[in-house]
């Protein structure tokens, strides 16, 4: 019988981390087909108990309420354009950055270095009265701007990338600028290639992020045309009141399609770029 | 000229200083930092902060779903005829949560870009009033007879009456009632559900059915019910009067009347018949209308929702008082809900037409439409009348329910509910507290008087900010 490295039997072994995987995947996955099958449920029938697992009459209701009570096509649109360029411009500035600190020797290297790992200690919500007030100043409160440009940077991105840039094997640059590279082509042509996963785990994990965002958009949108995504399901849902629960899981159920569809497209790219990362770490 | 505006400046921020202790949560830290650079740079960065001439008034809001809706449609009426005779649209603007809304009006009052009406939750008035933000709703009211301002109730206008002065038009205002669900009533034997605690305690056997596994009770765990609970005792939460004639400093509610509502909890807590849902708002509902609960004590904003969504009859009574209080009995409820504010900062003309605005939200057909399609309470006499004379309340008697327990309510301190500026952090205190006093060894008392001791700190916290 052919034995695994640690001495299991591969069927066997590979058995037993199907099945201790499958919990967690069901814990996962469970609120999204429960999600799904709500929303196909009448008024009723979401409020029963015990609560059935699929719809006893499947209606499409709640999704044409959904679509009719908010602009959701719009609210997709602005989620995407912020979340599309938050990333872009933080997978810019993480790369240059990172490089800098991880390649070139300059004075103050440190604390620079310093100052980007206590930043991921920085709850963004604390920024927000300063970034609020700046936008107000500039005008561009309610513009897709304003949900973009105080995301710049990341210090979460400047840090991983950093610390992949410095498992690159030096000796690459040193063959690249004998070749007579400049350093702006070493970067662009050789070395974010190479790090390939760890960018796109980062732009997957920017555009999450970026994606979720709830208080920002809700403080600095103003007009139902500038909302996201998430401060749409805020309006259906209802505080201190019975809230629709048909029509909002409709309305999630349509809101949650790209986060899902952007995964699915980089799961495995997602992946690599955690693992690469965590193993590019020295010690 | 110049440092004047610069100082009148540095005091409205500064009097905007108390809110920055109020929040607890996600939130706390930011109205610090709001503060201190506000206050280094405001004369100098917003001083000159002009606000361009509106096109439409500003009104934001924290209306979500079904309510939402029925607030769109009002407005888009207002709108209709708005273009015909000249006067400036209303452009509608939800701003999160309740919280959310106070949080993002500190933000837009900091850069000097209120919005020129904003609805805000109940127990935001004192912030608001100390703020020096507003422009009280009687100024804005001066003078113009046909508001109509005799035709309001005046249960309703008392929790807005701050120092005599009323600061802002009610608009969704409610008390708490008990849903209870008919077939579970019929089969106890009963018509309605019971209007004491203690006879709630008796019955609660016959209603549950904990075979079925049917708890008699559920609501959710907030300290509004316990405020309630204390004005039906003609207990106060504060002290100064619940802060209705001075800034008050002392948290007074965790005597025998505090500890009432506690042990009523726990006893029924400790016989299996009050499902603990925590402290949100939903999980409640869905316990009653899965018929898993007999009994739900909640806002009387579910009222029409419910009725029509339930698959069982749905009868509903007053929010239950405590036997045998002989001549301290009180029937009074507390106002619950939100009212809308007028901003400063905006320019007179406009403030003008956002009055106009709000005259109509008060206006009778408005009033009407808004109590029928949401279930909270009309603010006005002639509404009532009028729906009493076409016989809506018969057909609807649970809609009556908050009604009458609004009319009962007296004049008195207790049933106009506190005033503190930091009510928030009272509330999460109480909560803490309840929650304590249902899973904890060491009974409502002690966990009681901790919460108080905390919310006592806060006021003077508060009052010396002032």
């Amino acid at each position: 019988m052919r034995k695994g490295t640690n001495g299991l039997p591969v069927f066997s072994s590979r058995l037993l981390a199907t099945c201790l995987l499958l919990v967690p995947a069901v814990l996962h996955g469970f609120p999204i087909f429960y999600m799904l099958s709500v929303s196909f449920k009448e008024a009723a029938e979401a409020y029963k108990f015990p609560p059935s697992l699929l719809p006893s009459h499947p209606v499409l209701t709640n999704y044409s309420d959904a679509l009719n009570a908010a602009p959701l096509w719009q609210f997709m649109l602005n989620s995407l354009i912020a979340a599309l360029g938050i990333t872009a411009i933080q997978m810019l500035t993480s790369i240059l950055a990172a490089y800098a600190l991880a390649r070139i020797e300059f004075k103050g290297r440190k604390i620079v270095l310093g100052f980007v790992v206590a930043m991921l200690m920085v709850p963004s919500e604390i920024t927000i009265v300063p970034n609020y007030l700046m936008m107000v100043r500039t005008g561009l409160i309610d513009t897709h701007l304003a949900l973009i440009a105080p995301f710049s940077a990341s210090a979460f991105g400047i840090f991983l990338l950093y610390q992949f840039f410095s498992g690159v094997p030096r000796e690459l640059e040193e063959a690249a600028i004998v070749d007579g590279a400049s350093r702006m082509r070493f970067l662009f042509q050789i070395l974010v290639p190479v790090s390939m996963p760890a960018i796109v785990a980062f732009g997957v994990f920017a555009f999450v992020s970026a994606w979720n965002q709830y208080l920002w958009p809700l403080v600095v949108t103003q007009s139902t045309a500038m909302r996201t995504v998430q401060v749409g399901v805020g309006m259906f849902r209802s505080e201190q009141e019975a809230t629709s629960w048909g029509m909002v899981m409709a309305a999630t159920s349509i809101l949650v399609l790209p986060s899902i569809a952007l995964f699915i497209a980089t799961q495995k790219q997602f992946v690599r770029g955690l693992v690469s990362s965590g193993a590019g770490v020295k010690g | 000229m110049k440092m004047k505006k610069k100082m009148k400046k540095k005091k409205k921020i500064k009097r905007w200083m108390p809110f920055s202790l109020i929040l607890a949560g996600a939130m706390t830290m930011i109205p610090m930092s709001a503060c201190t650079s506000g206050k280094n740079s405001a004369g100098r960065v917003f001083g000159s902060g002009k606000i361009k001439k509106a096109k439409a008034i500003e009104f934001w809001h924290s209306m979500s779903g079904d309510k939402s809706q029925v607030l769109n449609d009002l407005v888009d009426d207002y709108n209709k005829d708005a273009t015909a005779t000249g006067r400036l649209p209303v452009k509608l603007q939800f701003t999160g949560t309740y919280t959310d809304g106070i949080n993002k009006l500190r933000l837009a009052v900091m850069a000097n870009r209120p919005p020129h009406l904003a609805q805000i939750y109940e127990i935001g008035t004192q912030q608001l009033v100390d703020s020096g933000a507003v422009i009280p709703l009687e100024e804005l009211i001066a003078g113009d007879s046909d508001f109509g301002l005799e035709q309001m109730l005046p249960q309703v206008l008392q929790y807005y009456t701050v120092r005599g002065k009323l600061y802002s038009l009610p608009f969704a205002t409610s008390n708490p009632v008990i849903y209870a669900n008919g077939n579970a009533l019929e089969a106890a034997g009963m018509t309605t559900p019971p209007d004491t605690f203690e006879g709630l305690e008796e019955a609660c056997p016959k209603l549950a059915d904990l075979i079925k596994g049917r708890t008699c009770l559920t609501l959710p765990l907030t300290s509004w019910l316990f405020e309630q609970s204390l004005a039906r005792q003609g207990a106060l939460l504060v002290d100064k009067e619940n802060g209705r004639i001075g800034v008050s400093g002392e948290a007074i509610y965790a005597g025998a009347e505090g500890r009432f509502f506690f042990d009523f909890l726990r006893r029924l807590s400790d016989a299996g018949m009050f499902a603990n849902t925590g402290r949100s708002w939903d999980p409640p509902v869905e316990n009653f209308m899965a018929g898993r609960s007999a009994l739900l004590v909640t806002s009387t904003s579910d009222v029409f929702v419910l009725g029509q969504r339930a698959k069982f009859p749905v009868v509903v009574g007053r929010f239950p008082v405590r036997a045998n209080l002989g001549s301290v009995i009180s029937s009074g409820t507390i106002l619950g809900g939100n009212s809308i504010w007028a901003m400063k900062g905006r320019a007179d003309g406009e403030m003008k037409q956002a009055y106009q605005f709000v005259k109509y939200l008060a206006s009778a057909p408005v009033q009407r439409r808004w109590h029928v399609n949401t279930g909270y309470f009309p603010i006005r006499k002639d509404v009532i009348g009028a729906l009493e004379a076409e016989g809506f309340y018969t057909a609807n008697p649970n809609a009556r329910v908050a009604v009458d327990q609004l009319l009962a309510a007296p004049d008195s301190a207790a049933a106009k509910g506190a005033l503190a500026g930091v009510f928030p952090e009272l509330r999460e205190h109480v909560e803490n507290a309840m929650e304590e006093a249902l899973a904890g060894k060491d009974g409502s008392g002690p966990s009681l008087e901790r919460a108080q001791a905390k919310s006592s700190r806060a006021l003077q916290r508060y009052r010396k900010l002032l």
